[in-house]
């Protein structure tokens, strides 16, 4: 019953602040970039918002949940992924670009087919990402509101719609702003009472250690037996594919500078060490402390009720009964609504701004420009939810890793030489980016997830999970070697172009 | 290529941070038994795991740089 009040309460307050953004969301700017008025704070609270997934929450904890410590290794790579896009991306991504990643490209390199191409590769990273997020909420929400599969994904469909569609910019963030402060106090609440319940840290993690089967080996590492190569690959393919996420770095477009986009990073970058810093060291212990070996969370065959995936919310009804179970499910729904939200602004605005406007002959016209956004929003959440309902029996995983994979291979390198590198050409470019998409893809499908665990193959024919340790490489030295060889030499503008944004990625450092 | 000192610097600086855990997990079961034992109430992996985080908040915030250059409006 909680649960249902605090989702209807949810969905009214999100709806409202759609109804006030729409108001003020008017022309290009307003739509895909809220006018550049959010604050560094306002910003660091949306990136976090944007960032922390119900992956994060629930996954990461169920990963606790049976494998101990190493589910560090799935949450600090995000970290340092972020810390490596402040350092060398976010500043003169804003002095760069406007509204989208074309804009950057467009900047220093004019080329319609740079263009479409970073287009096409944004919507392809945020639709697999989209889609990911979709399925595992579907699943979710299923459980936490005894809704239908079906159902759970067209509401989350219908509701990241309207929120983009008529609030552009402004309402996504304000949704992922409310999100991450009923993520933080949530979390912060399960903590205080994990710690109470148990009677102190030491005590809890006592108790953890005792109904865990294999004892303090739960504080281990090691517990998910990867060699060090998976270790590595894991770590590189998600750092270099958050540095390529679309829907993150077109949050550097919604501030004022380049200092706010820097400043506002750093924010996030923090709140996101608090929640995931709370759940790694008290959380996730406090879910096998309280719910590991309780009969009343387990079925009749002794698993987990709903899968490992719901500890947390069965830890919430441990500690604080149905009313805490009711915030923790309307939380977790919040937290995938802030996300996809974030997801279908990054399609919308490169349909709109960098395909639409690119196919276009002269000057495009600002209010059909914005009519095709809407369409956008609206087509790509349709085929989103269609092909989440498609693929609800597909491992999330796979998805994930290819919305990683080519973000780290087929973004990040453009976009790094392109700040970075004078001697980029458009050629250079667009071919190193396409290697880097391919090769990513052929990694992803010769991998263990697809080719053994799908395909049903006795081994796999690379060992690699997440491909950015091989196809970030091989994008970054086609890119190189085609830009070097190409017959066709900048041309004086794009030489002025690519000063300028090496003089901006370096700025009085 | 032209890419600051301080960048530089600041990348291995957070790739250093990120280095040792990804070793330690990667050495599977091989890992110190050692990262069990306690210290001030916290397993030592758990200190690891903090440690490393607030490490790549410190690396985020020291890099950002009072930039004065245009940007476009």
């Amino acid at each position: 019953m909680t649960a249902i009040v605090c989702f209807i309460a949810l969905v009214i307050a999100t709806l409202a602040i759609t109804g006030w953004a729409a108001r003020r969301s008017q022309g290009r700017s307003g739509v895909y970039a809220a006018d550049g008025a959010l604050g560094p704070a306002q910003n660091g609270f949306a990136i976090a918002g944007d960032f922390l997934s119900a992956s994060t929450f629930l996954g990461t904890t169920a990963l606790f949940f049976t494998a101990g410590v190493d589910m560090i290794l799935y949450l600090a790579p995000f970290l340092f992924g972020l810390c490596l896009m402040l350092i060398w991306i976010v500043g003169p991504l804003r002095k760069l670009g406007r509204y989208t990643l074309g804009d950057v490209l467009a900047a220093r390199m004019p080329s319609r087919g740079l263009r479409i191409y970073i287009g096409l590769s944004t919507i392809t990273i945020s639709i697999a990402y989209l889609i990911a997020q979709l399925v595992g909420a579907g699943m979710l929400i299923a459980i936490l509101f005894g809704l239908t599969f079906e159902w759970a994904v067209l509401i989350v469909g219908v509701l990241m719609t309207v929120y983009v569609a008529f609030g552009g910019m402004l309402a996504a963030s304000w949704v992922q702003i409310i999100k991450a402060g009923l993520l933080i106090g949530t979390v912060a609440i399960i903590c205080v009472l994990s710690i109470v319940s148990a009677g102190g840290l030491g005590a809890l993690y006592e108790r953890a250690a005792n109904v865990f089967p294999q004892g303090m080996q739960l504080f281990q590492f090691g517990g998910l037996d990867l060699s060090l190569l998976s270790t590595a690959s894991l770590v590189v393919g998600v750092a270099a594919g958050t540095m390529g996420l679309p829907h993150i770095l077109i949050r550097a477009f919604t501030v004022r500078d380049a200092l706010a986009a820097q400043r506002s990073i750093a924010v996030g970058a923090t709140l996101i060490a608090i929640v995931v810093g709370l759940v790694f060291a008290i959380v996730a212990p406090a879910t096998v402390a309280f719910v590991m070996g309780e009969p009343a969370y387990q079925t009749a065959s002794g698993a987990i009720q709903g899968g490992t995936n719901m500890v947390v919310v069965h830890l919430a009804s441990a500690l604080g009964g149905e009313v805490l179970l009711g915030i923790v499910a309307a939380v977790t729904f919040a937290t995938i609504l802030a996300v996809v939200a974030g997801l279908t602004i990054a399609v919308a605005s490169a349909s709109a701004h960098d395909l639409y406007a690119s196919l276009q002959r002269g000057a495009v016209d600002e209010r059909r420009e914005l009519q095709v956004f809407r369409f956008a929003t609206v087509a790509s959440s349709a085929a989103a939810v269609a092909l989440a309902i498609l693929f609800r029996d597909q491992n999330i995983a796979v998805l994930i890793a290819m919305a990683l994979g080519l973000a780290a291979s087929a973004n990040f390198p453009v976009l790094f030489l392109a700040i970075y590198w004078k001697g980029l050409t458009a050629r250079g470019a667009l071919i190193g980016g396409s290697v880097g998409l391919v090769s990513a893809l052929a990694l992803i499908v010769l991998g263990p997830e697809v080719w053994v665990r799908a395909l049903g193959n006795p081994q796999a024919i690379s060992p690699l999970e997440y491909p950015a340790l091989i196809s970030a490489p091989l994008a970054f030295v086609t890119a190189w070697l085609v830009s070097v060889l190409d017959p066709q030499k900048p041309t004086a503008e794009e030489r002025i172009a690519a000063d300028r944004a090496a003089r901006l990625a370096n700025d009085s450092v | 290529m032209i890419i600051s000192r301080k960048k530089v610097v600041l990348a291995a600086a957070a790739c250093l941070v990120m280095a040792p855990v990804t070793i330690i997990s990667g050495m599977g079961n091989a890992s110190p038994a050692g990262l069990t034992a306690a210290f001030a109430g916290l397993p030592l992996s758990v200190w690891v795991g903090l440690t490393v985080m607030a490490a790549l908040v410190i690396c985020a915030w020291l890099s950002i740089d009072d930039e004065s250059g245009e940007t476009r409006p």
